[in-house]
């Protein structure tokens, strides 16, 4: 009896499960076959109503997914923002380089061919550069080699299209210099020797009776026809003991480092014999030639792309 | 003791529907983890195949509600995958960690199937790529997501199939 029982209960469950069964899939099937218009009601009135929290808090969800991602981005803008402002601060320093230069070809008034300096990566080219100008543009070798501040070196041999310049540390270099005030003269030459001292010059044979204060400046003399007269070339740092009675010797710190050299004037043989100690005399002439090409250059940008949301300044005096 | 098995399957189930409804957008994984056909599985196993199918149907209503452009279709495939599992039955699945990992992963594939039929937006090599691929990895995430759901939820489930 209690098996016969137990049989009809269980076919009782089978059929209730087979009704409850027919029931969700008939729901599901009428829920498919509603027109979207009912449909749409339905899933709206649904959402309003019981699965509300639900959908509160999947957008919840769906902004805090927000947050992460805009952090994600934040911290990306943040590490270019950080690249860029490494990277204005060399280009700054070049532009600044670039401005000297620009500077300096003004108040050369021609007589120069501006070039790219190229420095040799190899053991023994240390101490030259290649330079993008040759033959055609007028170099010749000797042909004097400068920047902004002052002496870089001289071409050591020339091509149609290129140079190599060998630049005062170089063991083979030699200038002729005297003192700005003309009352000392000299040969300057890299001081060599170890660690930090590798990056200075000496100055040999000043006359015994003429003697430099530190601090001096020391310019070209324009004897040997390679330099002209009045380029820069460093300031007396100290005195170096001298081997000969007659005659002192001076530390020189230079006025250019060559590593600094990226661009370069290099002048041409008619300029050999100048004078040219009131280009580098002149910096108040100097300041105000940068300054106006500057101005152009800063004004000429904003004219060609003016910012969206900015007042545009009219009261430029490059403008 | 009805009531007390009852109580314990219907918050796991309410567990497991804020998860899908929170976690999973957060996620924001391709293959997402269904934590609503974790949850109907779980439960179908340990109830009878009609009391399933019902659950199955309200389960796909709710996934329904949030996808109107395909109302229904949802509610068939969890009905009818429900009411499968269910009859598959408990006693073979139940408590075991790699068989309910397999079911479950059967499980999420055969919702999908059935789901993107129903569904009938998508057809040919976009059908084919959806089930291939991100109905399978979907269902990787999903089985593996059930396991841990059951590791969890061990105490419960065992508590109310004892009571039941």
């Amino acid at each position: 009896m209690a098996v016969g029982r137990s049989s009809r209960g269980d076919q009782n469950d089978a059929r209730v499960d087979g009704v409850l069964l027919a029931v969700a899939i008939l729901v599901a099937i009428v829920a498919m076959a509603l027109p979207a218009s009912r449909s749409d009601e339905m899933a709206a009135n649904l959402r309003s109503t019981i699965l509300a929290p639900l959908v509160s808090l999947q957008e919840k969800a769906e902004h805090t997914r927000r947050v992460f991602a805009a952090n994600d981005s934040a911290t990306l803008t943040t590490d270019s923002l950080v690249l860029r402002a490494l990277d204005a601060e060399r280009l700054a320093s070049e532009n600044a380089r670039l401005r000297d230069m620009l500077g300096l070809g003004a108040r050369l008034r021609g007589g120069f061919v501006s070039a790219e300096a190229l420095h040799g990566p190899e053991l023994g080219e240390e101490h030259t550069l290649v330079l993008n100008v040759g033959t055609t543009a007028g170099v010749r070798t000797f042909s004097a080699v400068i920047a902004a501040g002052g002496i870089v070196g001289y071409v050591s041999s020339v091509s149609g299209e290129s140079s190599v310049a060998i630049v005062w540390p170089h063991p083979d270099f030699r200038v002729s210099a005297m003192a700005d005030s003309g009352a000392a003269a000299g040969i300057v030459s890299a001081y060599g020797g170890d660690g930090a001292s590798r990056s200075l010059m000496q100055l040999r044979g000043v006359p015994y009776r003429t003697p430099l204060e530190i601090g001096a400046r020391i310019i070209s003399s324009g004897i040997g026809g390679t330099f002209p007269r009045g380029i820069p070339i460093g300031t007396v740092l100290d005195t170096l003991p001298s081997d000969q009675g007659w005659a002192r010797n001076y530390l020189v710190m230079p006025a250019v480092h060559p590593a600094d050299a990226n661009a370069v004037l290099v002048l041409l043989r008619d300029r050999a014999r100048a004078d040219l100690r009131s280009v580098w005399a002149e910096p108040a002439a100097a300041a105000s030639v940068t300054q106006r090409a500057v101005r152009a250059g800063d004004s000429l940008s904003r004219a060609v792309a003016p910012p969206p949301n900015t007042v545009r300044d009219t009261g430029g005096t490059g403008r | 003791m009805k009531f007390a098995r009852a109580t314990g399957l219907a918050v796991i189930f309410l567990v497991l529907l804020c998860l899908h409804f929170w976690l999973r957008p957060v996620l924001g994984w391709r293959a997402g983890i269904d934590f609503l056909v974790i949850a109907v599985l779980l439960i179908a196993v340990r109830v009878r195949p009609g009391t399933a199918a019902l659950i199955g149907c309200a389960a796909g209503l709710i996934a329904d509600a949030m996808v109107p452009a395909s109302f229904g279709a949802a509610s068939l495939a969890m009905t009818l995958v429900a009411g499968f599992a269910s009859w598959l039955k408990s006693t073979f699945f139940a408590d075991n960690l790699a068989l309910t990992a397999i079911f479950l992963f059967a499980g999420k594939l055969a919702f999908d199937f059935a789901f993107l039929l129903l569904e009938g937006r998508l057809g040919g090599t976009a059908l084919l790529s959806q089930l291939i691929i991100w109905s399978t990895l979907a269902g990787f995430t999903t089985a593996i997501a059930g396991v841990i759901t059951l590791l969890v939820f061990r105490p419960l489930l065992r508590t109310a199939r004892e009571l039941a």
